[in-house]
C-alpha cells in the first residue's frame, strides 16, 4: 500500500516542481524583459505540452519562442 | 596713457602656434575631403511605394510572415495566424487560397511558413510538432504532396533542378547553423555547416540565399554575423556590422534564449547585391535595411516605413516587406541614387 502511494505520488511531485519552476524561469523573466507576448506564449506553450511532448520534441516551443522575436518584435 | 608692451612670452607662444596651425589643419582638411568623397562615392538608396494589399481596414490579411512573387508578378504569402497560402495578381487583388490544418493548443499562434517558389511550383514549411513538412502546391494553390522532415526547418529556398534548401533550427549542438539540401523526395543531398563550433545553438538561427552562381549568403538572427560560402560550402567571408559582440541572453529552464534578433532575413537583388533586414540592435527597429556588395562591403542602408520582419526581393528588383503587423504588405521600387540605370 504503501509502495503503491509513493509510486503515484512521484509523479504528480514531479509535475508540481517542474510548473513552479517554469512559473518561476519563464513567465516572470520574460515579462520583466517586455517580451511579455513571446515570453507568455513561450509559458503557455510548455504549459501545454504532453510529458512525452516535453521529452520528444522538447525544442518545439523554444523554436516558437526564437521565431515569435522575429515576428512580433 | 602708453600701451603696456605683451609678454614676450605669449608672442612666442602665438607665433609657435602660427606656425603649427597650417601644419594640423592641412591633415585635417585633407581627412575630412577623404571622408567626404568616401561618403559621396556611396550610392544613396531610397524607396518608391508601388503597391499595398491588405491593411487594418481590410480582412485580406491577417498576420503575413511568407512571400514570394512569380515571374508574372503573381504574389504567394502564407498567413500565420489563419495557416493558409494566398495567392494576389500583380495589382494585388486575391486570386486562390489553400489552407492546412494547423497544430492544435498551439500556444503561439504565429508559426513561421516560409515558402519559394519554382517552375509553377510553390514550397510551404509547415511545422507542427514532432513532424515539420514541406507541402508542396501548383500554381493554382492545389495541394501536390508533402515532404516530411525529421526537424524544424527555418528558411526556405527552392533551386533549380528539383532542390530544396532549408535553414534547419534546434537546441542541440549537431542541428542548429545548418542549410540542408534536399531533392523533392526528401532525400538530403548536402549539408552546409554555417556556424563556428562554439556557437551556442539557441543563437545559430540564420537566414540564408543561394546567389545566381551558387554562393551562400547567410545572415545570422542571433550574432552579429553575415557570411558568405562558395559552391562547396567554404567559408569566404564572414563580418558583422553591428558591433555587437555579446548579444543578450536569458536563461529560461535548461536554455540561453536571446532577447532580440541581430538580423532578421537577407535578399539578394538581380545584381549581387545583398540586403539585409537589421533587428532589435539596429537604430531603427526592424526597420533598417544594410545593403552590401558581393563581398561584404557596406553600400549603403536605406530605411521601412514600418517595421518588417522579412524581406523579398522578386525577379525585376522589387522590395517587399511588412506593415500594420502584418495585415498589409507592400511593394517598393529601390532607387539608386548615383547609379546611371537609377531604378533597378
Amino acid at each position: 500500500m504503501l509502495n503503491t502511494f509513493r509510486s503515484a505520488a512521484k509523479p504528480t511531485c514531479v509535475l508540481a516542481l517542474f510548473l513552479a519552476a517554469l512559473m518561476l524561469t519563464a513567465v516572470f523573466p520574460a515579462a520583466a524583459a517586455g517580451e511579455v507576448d513571446c515570453g507568455a506564449a513561450l509559458s503557455r506553450c510548455l504549459n501545454e505540452q504532453t510529458w512525452w511532448q516535453r521529452i520528444f520534441d522538447a525544442d518545439y516551443c523554444f523554436i516558437g519562442f526564437l521565431f515569435c522575436l522575429i515576428y512580433l518584435q | 596713457m602708453a600701451a603696456l608692451p605683451s609678454p614676450p612670452i605669449n608672442n612666442k607662444h602665438s607665433r609657435r602656434a602660427g606656425r603649427l596651425r597650417p601644419a594640423l589643419l592641412i591633415p585635417a582638411a585633407a581627412w575630412l575631403l577623404a571622408a567626404w568623397l568616401r561618403a559621396d562615392a556611396r550610392p544613396a538608396f531610397r524607396l518608391e511605394e508601388v503597391l499595398s494589399v491588405g491593411g487594418p481596414q481590410s480582412d485580406l490579411l491577417s498576420m503575413w510572415v511568407g512571400a514570394a512573387v512569380d515571374s508574372e508578378g503573381f504574389i504567394y504569402l502564407t498567413d500565420a495566424l489563419e495557416g493558409t497560402l494566398k495567392k494576389f495578381d500583380s495589382n494585388g487583388r486575391p486570386v486562390k487560397k489553400a489552407a492546412w490544418p494547423r497544430p492544435p493548443n498551439d500556444a503561439f499562434r504565429v508559426r513561421r511558413y516560409p515558402l519559394d517558389l519554382w517552375d509553377r511550383a510553390i514550397f510551404v514549411v509547415v511545422p507542427s510538432p514532432f513532424q515539420s513538412s514541406i507541402r508542396m502546391f501548383d500554381a493554382n494553390l492545389e495541394p501536390k504532396g508533402s515532404i516530411v522532415l525529421d526537424e524544424a526547418a527555418d528558411d526556405l529556398q527552392a533551386l533549380p533542378g528539383g532542390l530544396l534548401a532549408y535553414s534547419s533550427v534546434s537546441l542541440s549542438k549537431g542541428g542548429a547553423g545548418r542549410v540542408k539540401i534536399i531533392d523533392l523526395a526528401g532525400r538530403p543531398r548536402r549539408t552546409i555547416a554555417c556556424g563556428q563550433r562554439d556557437d551556442p545553438p539557441a543563437l545559430s538561427a540564420l537566414d540564408f540565399r543561394f546567389g545566381a552562381d551558387g554562393s551562400l549568403y547567410v545572415v545570422f538572427n542571433y550574432l552579429d554575423r553575415i557570411a558568405k560560402f562558395d559552391g562547396r560550402g567554404r567559408l569566404l567571408w564572414a563580418r558583422g556590422l553591428l558591433g555587437v559582440t555579446r548579444v543578450k541572453t536569458k536563461k529560461i529552464l535548461f536554455a540561453d534564449l536571446p532577447e532580440t534578433p541581430t538580423f532578421k532575413d537577407i535578399a539578394l537583388d538581380g545584381r549581387g547585391r545583398l540586403f539585409v533586414l537589421g533587428g532589435g540592435y539596429s537604430a531603427h527597429r526592424s526597420r533598417d535595411v544594410y545593403i552590401l556588395d558581393s563581398e561584404g562591403r557596406l553600400l549603403g542602408s536605406l530605411i521601412l516605413p514600418q517595421p518588417s520582419h522579412c524581406l523579398v526581393i522578386d525577379g525585376r528588383g522589387f522590395l517587399y516587406a511588412r506593415e500594420d503587423e502584418g495585415m498589409t504588405i507592400k511593394k517598393f521600387r529601390v532607387i539608386v541614387q548615383g547609379e546611371n540605370d537609377a531604378r533597378l
